[in-house]
C-alpha cells in the first residue's frame, strides 16, 4: 500500500514541479502534422454478443497531402488486459480480420484530418465471450480487444487497440452511450451536433475555447466487484485537443474548462484545423472538428 | 577577602571541574594565588584587596587572563569565568566504532557524524546513504536501498518499534529531528536474529536521552524548515526533552512557482512538521524507565488546471494529509549484574489521506508493536539475549486506484479501476535467541542465533537460522562471517481477496557474508582502519506481478552479491572515509527470465573528508560516483483509443543504463561562541560542480521521442542555529 501511495504522492509532485518547471523540446501532444490516430469512433461502445458494432476511424495527417494509407483490423477476446497482458491478439478471432487502404478526405479545409471509412465487427457469441467468465465480468462487460493498425508503405506505421466491453444482456440491459458535447469560442456556442463541420474566422488573438459535455450525458451507472457487491459510478469525461496551427494552453481539459488558444499566422492552402475529442471513460467517445479561415 | 564563583566552559554553560584557578594580586604580581573547582565548577579564593587578574590554562581550552578588581567594602558579587575551548567543532559523543555493537553487521553513526555531513543536511537516514552496501536512490528520494534490494525490502524503526514512514515526502527529510537523535545502526546481509519481517535490512533510530546537567536549547533556521528544541533536568534522576520542527519550503516552492499557476493551484503548499519528546527517569540504580514520542505530519493540496499530459486518469484536486505518532515507553531493569532486562512498546496511529481526482486512499491504522528481551551472562563466556518482538495494526482502508502493471519499470495503466474498502488485522510476531560465545582468550568468537516468525495474514510460522562467527588474527587482522534466512511478509494489499492473492506466502532470502577487518591506528587513534566484506543473497518466493485474476504469484527470485569496502582514517585535523562497493543483483519470475534488477548500480564510490580550520571554521566534502541506473528502453507503443494514451512496449528488461552519476558537494561550518549561546552557520553546496546527472527519461507522447532529464542542479543551503 505504501508504495502506491508513494508512487501517486510523488509522481503529483513531480508532475506539477516538472510541468511548470521542465523545459522540454518533444513534440506536443497536440500538434497535428505527422500521421497519427486520434479516435475510433463506435457505435456501440457496450454491445450485447452477437451485435454488430460499427467503427469510424478519426485519422490526421496533414503533412501526408492525400497519401495512401493501409489499414488492418483483428479482434479478439480479452487476453488480460487487465492483468498486464500486452493488448495483442495473438490468436486473433477469424471473422474479425480485415485490410484495405484508405485515404483521409481532405474536404474544403484540406487538412486531411477527418473521420475516414468505417468497418464493422460482429461480436462473439455468447459462448465465446463468457467462456469462464466470472459474474461480475458479465455484469461489467468482457472486452473485446479491437487491434486498429495503420501504415504507410516505408512510411511510419501506427497501432492502436480499443476495447468494446459485450456484456450479458440477461444480467444488465442498461448499456453504455456515446456522449455528446458542444464547443463554445468565447462563450459562444460554435457546434453542437456530432456530424456538423463549423467554419469559423481565424482569430487574430488568444481565445478561450470551452468543451462541454451536459449533465445528461454524464452517465451513472454500476460496477460489480469481484465479490458481487455493486458501486455506483458516474462518468468523467475527458476532452482532448489539436490544432494545425497556434497552440492550447492544454492539451486535455476536465468538463467545462476553458482552454485558451494562442493565435497563429494563417496558413496558406488550407484552413487551420482544431479538433476536439470528448471521452467518457468507458468506450464511449465523439468527435468535433472546426475549420478556421 | 574571600571571593566566591563558578567557572563555565563558555558558549555551553558547563561546569568545569578540577580546574587549576590562578589570582594574580596587582600588589604582587609575582606571587599567584591558586584554587581548584570543585565538581560543580565552583570555587572559591582568598585575595587581598584591589585590581587583581585571573588565569586559567587547562588542555583543550584557550589561555583565559582576565582582569578584575574588589575593593574592600565594595559589594562582594560571585564570578562567572568563562573559558572558551579551542575548538568546538568536536562532538563529546561516542565516535565511530567504538559504539557497542552486537555484530559486524551492524554499523552505526553518531550525531558527531551525520550532523555535519557534506549533502546530507545532517539527516541521520540520509547520512546512511554514504555507507558501503547503500545504493544512491533515485533523484528526489531519500530511501535507503540496502545492497540491490527493493526500497520497500528496509524497515525502520525508531527506538527499536516500528514507523510507518522515516521520510517527510518520501525523501526531504527524516521524521526525527537529527539532533534529537543519538545515534543510527544500519543492518545489512547477514544481520542478527533481532529483526525479522525484512529480507533486506533496517534502519534503526535511537533518540538521544536528555542531558541532565542543565536546561539545554536551540533553535534554528534554514531555507526549508526551522525549529528548535529544549532538554534538561526534572529532578536529580530524571530529565526530558522536546523538540519540535515546521517546514516551509513549500512558500518557497510557491514563490518558485506561483501560487495560481498555469498548470495548477496550489491551495495548500507542501508542509511538514514533527515533534519528539522524550522523558527519562532512573529510578532506581537498577530501573531505568524512558519515553520517547513522535509524531509527523505531511500535508500538500493543489488542483490540477488539467488533466496531467503523461497521464489522463490523473487529474483533479491533489490532497495529502499523512500523519503518525508513536508512544514509546521503554522499562530497562538490571536484574543482577549479569542480567539485564529491556521491554518497550510502541503505541500509536497511522493516518494516510490522498486524494486526486477519482482516486484516493484512506488508511487509518491503530499501531501496538513490542519488544521484550533479556540479556544474560549464563556463563564467562556465553552471553545469550533471548527476545521477543510484536507488530499488531488493526487498519481500516478504503481506496479507489487505477491497477498499474509494470515490466521492467515502464508501467501501463491498462487495468481496472480498483475500490476496496476493508477493516483488517495485520499481526506480526517473533521470538528470537542469540548467543554470543567468546573465551577470554580465545580468538573465536561464535554468534549462534534463531529466530521464529509468524505472519497471520499468511498463517505463517517460519524458523530463521542465524550464525555468525568471527576469528582474530595477529597484529589488528580480524576475519568474520555471517549467514542466515530471513523472510518478509508480503505487502498488505497483495493479499486482497478481489485484488491480490490471499494464498501468497512470505517472501525468502538466505544471507552470507565473509569479511576481513584490520586496524591501523596508533594508540590515539589516528590512522587508517578498513573492512573488506563479501556478501551473497540468494532471494526467492517474491511476490511478482502475474498476468491472472489473482495478480500476484510468489514466482519472484533473484541473486545479489557483492564487495563492500570501507577505509576510515582520522588524525586530529583530518577525519574521513572511503567506501566502495561492487556489486551485481538480478531479479526473473515466471514471467521473465533473470535480469539485472531496477536498484542494481555496480559501482557506488564516496569520499568524504573533513578538516578542521582553527577558528571554529570546518569545511567538508563529499564526493560521490556510482554507476547509472539500469532502465528499460521502450521500442514503441500502441495507441489505446479508450484512455487516450500511448501504452509503451518495453524493450530487453534493464538492458540500458543512464549515464554515471558524479556529484560533489562541501559545507562549510563555523561556530561563534559567546559566553552564554552559541552561534553555528552552515553553507551546504551539493553538487557544486552542477554536475547534470541523468535520473530520468521524459518521453513523447507517443515514445517516439525521449530526452534525458536532469537531477538537482547546484544547490546551495545556508542555515543558522543558536544554542543556549
Amino acid at each position: 500500500m505504501k508504495t502506491l501511495v508513494m508512487r501517486i504522492v510523488l509522481m503529483s509532485i513531480l508532475v506539477a514541479l516538472t510541468s511548470t518547471c521542465g523545459h522540454s523540446d518533444l513534440p506536443k501532444y497536440q500538434t497535428l502534422g505527422d500521421l497519427r490516430i486520434l479516435d475510433v469512433l463506435v457505435d456501440k461502445p457496450e454491445a450485447n454478443p452477437g451485435d454488430v458494432v460499427t467503427f469510424t476511424p478519426v485519422l490526421s495527417d496533414l503533412l501526408g497531402n492525400g497519401r495512401q494509407i493501409n489499414y488492418s483490423v483483428q479482434a479478439c477476446v480479452d487476453p488480460g488486459l487487465a492483468f498486464g497482458a500486452d493488448p495483442v491478439c495473438t490468436i486473433p478471432d477469424p471473422a474479425s480480420i480485415q485490410s484495405g487502404s484508405l485515404t483521409i478526405p481532405a474536404g474544403a479545409d484540406a487538412t486531411y484530418t477527418d473521420a475516414v471509412s468505417p468497418f464493422t465487427l460482429t461480436m462473439p457469441d455468447s459462448a465465446t465471450m463468457f467462456a469462464g467468465r466470472s459474474p461480475a465480468d458479465r455484469y461489467n462487460g468482457v472486452i473485446y480487444l479491437v487491434q486498429f493498425n495503420i501504415g504507410i508503405t516505408n512510411g511510419p506505421a501506427i497501432n492502436s487497440f480499443l476495447r468494446v466491453f459485450v456484456s450479458d444482456p440477461s444480467v444488465k440491459t442498461s448499456l453504455n452511450q456515446n456522449p455528446t458535447s458542444s464547443i463554445d469560442l468565447n462563450d459562444t456556442p460554435v457546434l453542437d451536433e456530432f456530424t456538423t463541420r463549423t467554419t469559423i474566422a481565424m482569430p487574430v488573438t488568444a481565445v478561450n475555447f470551452r468543451a462541454t459535455s451536459p449533465a445528461s450525458s454524464l452517465e451513472t451507472y454500476q460496477y460489480m466487484q469481484p465479490d458481487g457487491t455493486l458501486l455506483t459510478r458516474t462518468e468523467q469525461m475527458l476532452h482532448s485537443w489539436f490544432t494545425t496551427d497556434g497552440e492550447f494552453d492544454y492539451s486535455r481539459t476536465d468538463n467545462g474548462t476553458e482552454n485558451k488558444w494562442s493565435s497563429a499566422a494563417k496558413p496558406s492552402g488550407r484552413s487551420a484545423v482544431i479538433v476536439v475529442i470528448t471521452r467518457d471513460g468507458r468506450g464511449g467517445s465523439t468527435f468535433k472538428k472546426i475549420a478556421m479561415n | 577577602m574571600k571571593i566566591f564563583g563558578r567557572l563555565l566552559e563558555r558558549g555551553t554553560k558547563r561546569p568545569l571541574s578540577l580546574v587549576n584557578i590562578y589570582c594574580f594580586p596587582a600588589s604582587s604580581p609575582d606571587v599567584p594565588i591558586k584554587t581548584v573547582t570543585d565538581s560543580a565548577g565552583g570555587f572559591s579564593i582568598d585575595i587581598p584587596g584591589g585590581k587583581f587578574k585571573w588565569v586559567i590554562s587547562t588542555s583543550r581550552y584557550n589561555r583565559l587572563e582576565q582582569e578584575d578588581e574588589q575593593s574592600a567594602g565594595a559589594p562582594n558579587k560571585p564570578r562567572t569565568l568563562y573559558i572558551e575551548k579551542t575548538t568546538y567543532l568536536t562532538y563529546e559523543t561516542t565516535v565511530y566504532g567504538e559504539m557497542e555493537k552486537r555484530d559486524d553487521k551492524t554499523r552505526s553513526l553518531d550525531q558527531s557524524q551525520f550532523a555535519t555531513l557534506p549533502g546530507s543536511g545532517g539527516d541521520p537516514v540520509k547520512s546512511v546513504q554514504n555507507l558501503p552496501g547503500v545504493n544512491r536512490p533515485a533523484a528526489f528520494s531519500s530511501q535507503v536501498i540496502i545492497e540491490g534490494s527493493a526500497p520497500r525490502d528496509t524497515q525502520y524503526n525508531v527506538d527499536n518499534q516500528s514507523v510507518p514512514l522515516i521520510f517527510h515526502f518520501g525523501g526531504l527529510s527524516s521524521v526525527v529531528m537529527p539532533e534529537a537523535v543519538d545515534h543510527v545502526d544500519y543492518l545489512s546481509a547477514g544481520f542478527g536474529p533481532e529483526y525479522g519481517q525484512t529480507t533486506a535490512g533496517l534502519v534503526n533510530l535511537t533518540v538521544k536521552d536528555p542531558q541532565t546537567d542543565r536546561m539545554h536549547g536551540f533553535i534554528y533556521a534554514d531555507t526549508m524548515n526551522a525549529g528548535g528544541m529544549v532538554e534538561g533536568p526534572v529532578n536529580d534522576h530524571s530529565s526530558y526533552l522536546f523538540g519540535l520542527r515546521q517546514s516551509y519550503i513549500g512558500y518557497v516552492l510557491r514563490a518558485v512557482v506561483g501560487k495560481d499557476n498555469k498548470d495548477f493551484n496550489l491551495t495548500a503548499v507542501p508542509e511538514f512538521r514533527d515533534i519528539v519528546f522524550a522523558y527519562k527517569n532512573q529510578v532506581t540504580p537498577e530501573d531505568t524507565f524512558k519515553l520517547v514520542t513522535v509524531g509527523s505530519q505531511d500535508t500538500f493540496s493543489f488542483l490540477l488546471k488539467h488533466p496531467v499530459d503523461q497521464d489522463p486518469s490523473f487529474r483533479g484536486s491533489f490532497n495529502m494529509d499523512t500523519k503518525f505518532i508513536r508512544i514509546i515507553p521503554e522499562w530497562t531493569r538490571r536484574f543482577s549484574p549479569d542480567t539485564i532486562g529491556r521491554f518497550s512498546l510502541g503505541i500509536g496511529e497511522d493516518w494516510v489521506h490522498v486524494e486526486l481526482g477519482d482516486y484516493y486512499i484512506h488508511t487509518d491504522r491503530n499501531a501496538l508493536t513490542g519488544r521484550a528481551e533479556v540479556e544474560n551472562l549464563l556463563t564467562s563466556f556465553w552471553k545469550s539475549y533471548l527476545g521477543a518482538d510484536i507488530q499488531q495494526y488493526g487498519t481500516t482502508v478504503n481506496y479507489q486506484l487505477p491497477h498499474f502493471t509494470s515490466v521492467g519499470g515502464v508501467a501501463t495503466n491498462t487495468g481496472v479501476l480498483q475500490t476496496v474498502s476493508r477493516s483488517y488485522d495485520a499481526d506480526y510476531a517473533g521470538l528470537y535467541w542469540r548467543n554470543v560465545l567468546h573465551q577470554q582468550d580465545s580468538r573465536w568468537s561464535f554468534i549462534p542465533g534463531v529466530r521464529v516468525s509468524y505472519f497471520n495474514m499468511t498463517n505463517e510460522v517460519l524458523p530463521e537460522p542465524r550464525v555468525g562467527v568471527r576469528y582474530a588474527l595477529d597484529n589488528g587482522w580480524a576475519l568474520r562471517a555471517a549467514t542466515g534466512l530471513y523472510n518478509e511478509a508480503p505487502p498488505v494489499q497483495t493479499l486482497d481477496r478481489n485484488y491480490g492473492n490471499p494464498d501468497l506466502t512470505s517472501e525468502r532470502a538466505v544471507h552470507y557474508t565473509v569479511g576481513i577487518e584490520k586496524e591501523f591506528t596508533s594508540a590515539s587513534a589516528e590512522g587508517w582502519s578498513f573492512t573488506d566484506d563479501f556478501f551473497y543473497k540468494r532471494l526467492y518466493n517474491l511476490v511478482a506481478q502475474s498476468m491472472s485474476s489473482r495478480y500476484y504469484d510468489n514466482s519472484g527470485y533473484g541473486h545479489a552479491y557483492g564487495m563492500e569496502f570501507m577505509g576510515k582514517y582520522r588524525s586530529s585535523t583530518w577525519k574521513g572515509w572511503i567506501a566502495y562497493t561492487l556489486s551485481r543483483s538480478s531479479r526473473g519470475d515466471a514471467l521473465h527470465a533473470e535480469k539485472i534488477y531496477q536498484y542494481d548500480q555496480t559501482h557506488i564510490l564516496i569520499l568524504l573528508a573533513e578538516r578542521e580550520l582553527g577558528h571554529n571554521w570546518k569545511v567538508s566534502t563529499r564526493v560521490r560516483y556510482t554507476t547509472g541506473d539500469p532502465y528499460t528502453p521502450i521500442v514503441g507503443a500502441t495507441y489505446d483509443v479508450n484512455s487516450d494514451t500511448y501504452v509503451p512496449l518495453p524493450g530487453d528488461i534493464y538492458s540500458q543504463r543512464m549515464g554515471a552519476f558524479f556529484q560533489a558537494d562541501v559545507r562549510f561550518d563555523k561556530k561563534w561562541v559567546f559566553d552564554r549561546w552559541i552561534v553555528t552557520g552552515y553553507l551546504d553546496i551539493q553538487n557544486i560542480t552542477n554536475h547534470e546527472n541523468a535520473e530520468t527519461i521524459r518521453y513523447s507522447y507517443n515514445y517516439q521521442q525521449s530526452e534525458k532529464v536532469t537531477g538537482l542542479p547546484i544547490y546551495p543551503t545556508l542555515g543558522v542555529k543558536m544554542e543556549f
